[in-house]
């Protein structure tokens, strides 16, 4: 008996050894410990603070002390819980303001739907922006110009645009017929309230049009706002070379000089002018008579003939081609070259027409989920499979830098794979590199066209949510600036680089050293 | 027999030494490290930003810029919350919950554990050449109802009280609406027609400007540690007789405080990263490391 109660004894110390191992089961959850004492990491990075330095500055943006220049600053981003987009969760909204290079803040932070640097084509360099208030509505009727010193501030209506108007002067104006000439220092010399039409200023003179339908008569105004050639019942605007097309009162047509001669002999009908980009780039005029219909007279912007073409459709005269030196036209989905009338491209490709991209002067010519990349001389750089967008990259069209896929797949939330991937492809060896760095990004842009910088997004295909990845590569250095960002903005002014970056806790906006000038925390 | 007696009394005792032996290897292989990988997904309050950070950067050994782009600090704390039972966030550092986000937790059917690991306070702020020192919680709550509406009636310059407020979704606003509590007696914010008249219609709630006249609040840490040279040009306010500082927030003393909290899921698997952080932060290590933050310690 003795033995058993030993052994019972035994039996019991064992299960009780047992038993105390389950206390030791929460100790056995996995634990972090720092080895010693806690890592020196440095200290917390606080934001700048957001004091206005030029305190007098007055509502109308006129200083009381010179600025220099000034640069755009992100006070704070804000997400609101609405959406503007689909595929959103939210909408962030940015609050600017403007310092001084060495973040001497001159306004104030308030929320802004678009800002942006700009240069005219002779080189008035200012900013363009629109605001919003906490409904970030992306629609506000009124927009700003402010020139990069800082000086003076604009409001315009919606849409408005700057463009030069000679003799140091910007002419600002929008759709709407609202047309007002401004000095460089923002003081008005004249504006126009009673047009129905105007051209940009070229060779220092603007076609206006006063009055509507027959009773239209169109005029030349000089930058002080002086009728100095017309009246015609039809006016084109000047091309670079000083030539213009015009109707005169009898309802002869033909090209004009800046003093209102006549540059050809032969009288037509009808002029139209294209240009090749904007009013500035080299242009054609197209004459016709209605004794004629379907032949039109091509010259050049210094008036030289180019030759005559047959269209079997009036319309097809809108798409005349640049491409390069070569100049395109197309009839029927078929292109010819405009000098010697020979045929492009026929529309093996489909009838769909193609789209020249500038200033790469190559021509996407796509049919369903095929695209070929043609040069001026008809030769094919590339035919791609469901290649969406693309830049060259080389600028000698070696080198194309494509993504397939389509924004679309995006917002139908479609599982999107490598068919997203942007990809370098080697026109020479007819074969895909790699995609970047071996990471996946989803869009690709150059932030100016001189293609030194380059920002690579990468969109959160998760959730379909806004969160987005941007990097900002350097192509002059070849390292990356600026990875895992929410936003990067780069701006060049007077020659010198500036970054705004914004990751999801910060903003801050970085000179060309990437030292920081101003640093907010998001709210 | 007595042998065999001993030799059972020796092998239990000997079992029982082992089992011991094997806690201590399981501590070995438990012994959790964090990768950019399995890093839990964090997020929360804006003033809790640096210690996220810095939790992020000691236990990762990376620095504090690569730390601050993997988590996000922003938002509402009702927001944040939503984002933890949404599983958007594996472990938030935030205020308490306000009853919008309990609510959201119950229909979600998700429980939460939190344990508070600091204070902040909501503190008020003025003008350096306001000649007004402190504030009475009662006179507080009828600046914001409108009923006080010159410094003077606080012992000040006969000027106008302009008493900003903070935009309804900003981590301050949801502080004084907590704390403060006035509900519909509180009265309408002064709008920026200065920033308006510049800039189009513009009619955004007001910013604190420290112009004379103004008063403003915000939350303490947020002010003395993340907003730097704000109090150059702007003075804290005592309210009672009592100045907020880390002293009289972390004893009380100071009204209007309010406990930060780090937060998971409950049902966060016991070897989860998240609480494996979790536990880590309200460590004695986890504590250390929010003292050299700055930040109150509970």
């Amino acid at each position: 008996m003795k033995r058993i109660i030993l052994l019972f004894i035994a039996v019991l110390l064992f299960l009780t050894a047992c038993e105390s191992t389950e206390p030791a089961k929460e100790v056995s959850t996995p634990v972090f410990t720092v080895n010693g004492e806690l890592p020196d990491i440095g200290k917390f990075s606080a934001s700048k603070p957001q004091e206005r330095f030029y305190k007098e500055y007055t509502p109308e943006f006129i200083p009381s002390d010179d600025y220099g220049e000034i640069i755009p600053f992100i006070g704070n981003r804000k997400t609101y819980t609405t959406s503007r987009f689909f595929g959103e969760k939210g909408t962030n909204v940015y609050s600017y303001g403007f310092c001084t290079p060495d973040g001497k803040i001159v306004t104030d932070s308030s929320p802004h739907n678009y800002i942006e640097l700009l240069s005219t084509d002779n080189g008035f360099e200012y900013y363009y922006m629109s605001v919003t208030d906490d409904s970030h509505d992306t629609y506000y009727p009124r927009e700003y110009f402010i020139p990069k010193s800082g000086k003076w501030c604009l409001a315009a209506p919606a849409y408005s645009h700057i463009s030069d108007a000679g003799r140091e002067r910007i002419l600002i104006s929008n759709p709407d017929m609202h047309f007002a000439v401004y000095d460089y220092d923002g003081k008005m010399i004249f504006e126009l309230t009673d047009i129905s039409d105007f051209s940009y200023y070229q060779n220092g003179l603007s076609a206006i049009t006063i009055g509507e339908g027959d009773s239209a008569r169109c005029f030349y105004i000089d930058s002080d706002g002086n009728k100095v050639l017309g009246d015609y019942r039809y006016a084109t605007d000047f091309t670079q070379h000083g030539i213009a097309g015009v109707v005169d009162e009898n309802g002869d047509c033909y090209l004009i000089d800046t003093k209102g001669e006549r540059v050809i002999e032969k009288s037509y009908k009808k002029v139209r002018i294209k240009h090749k980009s904007n009013h500035n780039s080299p242009a054609l005029f197209i004459l016709s008579d209605d004794s004629l219909p379907g032949v039109y007279d091509v010259y050049t912007d210094d008036g030289g003939f180019v030759n005559t073409i047959t269209l079997s459709n009036e319309k097809q005269w809108l798409n005349l081609l640049y491409l390069g030196n070569c100049v395109l036209y197309d009839n029927d989905g078929t292109l010819y070259t405009l000098d010697d009338r020979k045929v492009y491209i026929n529309n093996t490709f489909g009838d769909r027409y193609g789209t020249v991209y500038e200033p790469f002067d190559v021509i996407k010519y796509s049919v369903n989920d095929r695209t070929a990349i043609l040069d001026e001389n008809g030769n094919i750089l590339a035919n791609l499979f469901d290649m969406y967008s693309f830049e060259d990259i080389s600028n000698d069209h070696r080198y194309l830098l494509y993504r397939s896929g389509e924004y679309s797949d995006f917002e139908k939330k479609y599982e999107l794979t490598d068919n997203s991937t942007c990809y370098i492809y080697d026109t020479a060896e007819n074969k895909k590199l790699f995609p970047l760095n071996g990471e996946r990004y989803d869009y690709i842009n150059f932030t100016t066209a001189d293609k030194r910088y380059v920002k690579l997004y990468s969109y959160n295909y998760e959730n379909h949510e806004n969160a987005r990845n941007v990097t900002l590569y350097d192509t002059q250095s070849q390292r990356v600036l600026f990875k895992d960002t929410e936003y990067v903005r780069h701006m060049k002014l007077s020659g010198k680089d500036y970054f705004l970056v914004c990751t999801l806790n910060s903003c801050a906006l970085y000179n060309s050293e990437l030292d920081i000038i101003y640093k907010s925390h998001n709210e | 027999m007595k042998k065999l007696i001993a030799f059972a009394l020796v092998l239990a005792a000997l079992l029982s030494c082992v089992s011991g032996c094997g806690t201590t290897e399981d501590n070995q292989e438990n012994s959790f490290v964090f990768t950019e990988e399995n890093y839990p997904k964090m997020g929360g309050s804006l003033a809790n930003l640096p210690l996220g950070e810095a939790v992020t950067a000691t236990v990762l050994g990376i620095d504090r810029e690569k730390a601050s782009s993997m988590i996000v600090f922003e938002g509402s704390t009702t927001d944040n919350y939503e984002a933890l039972v949404d599983g958007t966030f594996d472990i938030i550092l935030a205020y308490e919950m306000g009853d919008d986000a309990i609510a959201y937790a119950n229909e979600k059917g998700v429980e939460l554990e939190m344990t508070a690991i600091g204070a902040d306070a909501l503190v008020f702020i003025c003008s350096l050449e306001n000649t007004v020192e402190d504030l009475s919680d009662e006179q507080i709550k009828e600046i914001y109802k409108g009923n006080i509406t010159s410094w003077d009636e606080l012992g000040g310059d006969n000027h106008p009280i302009i008493a900003y407020q903070r935009n309804k979704d900003s981590g301050s606003q949801t502080l004084f609406d907590k704390l403060i509590n006035l509900g519909d007696q509180l009265m309408e914010a002064p709008k920026d027609h200065q920033v308006g008249s510049m800039l189009g219609l513009l009619e955004a709630v007001a910013d604190y400007d420290n112009s004379k006249d103004a008063l403003g609040y915000t939350v303490y840490y947020y002010l003395t540690n993340m907003e730097g040279g704000k109090l150059d040009t702007s003075k804290l306010l005592s309210v009672n007789g009592v100045a907020p500082t880390n002293e009289t927030i972390a004893s009380g003393e100071y009204p209007y405080v309010n406990d930060f909290y780090v937060v998971i899921r409950k049902d966060a698997a016991e070897d989860s990263p998240e609480r494996v952080l979790y536990n880590w932060i309200i460590s004695e290590q986890g504590k250390e490391l929010a003292r050299r933050e700055n930040y109150v310690v509970k």
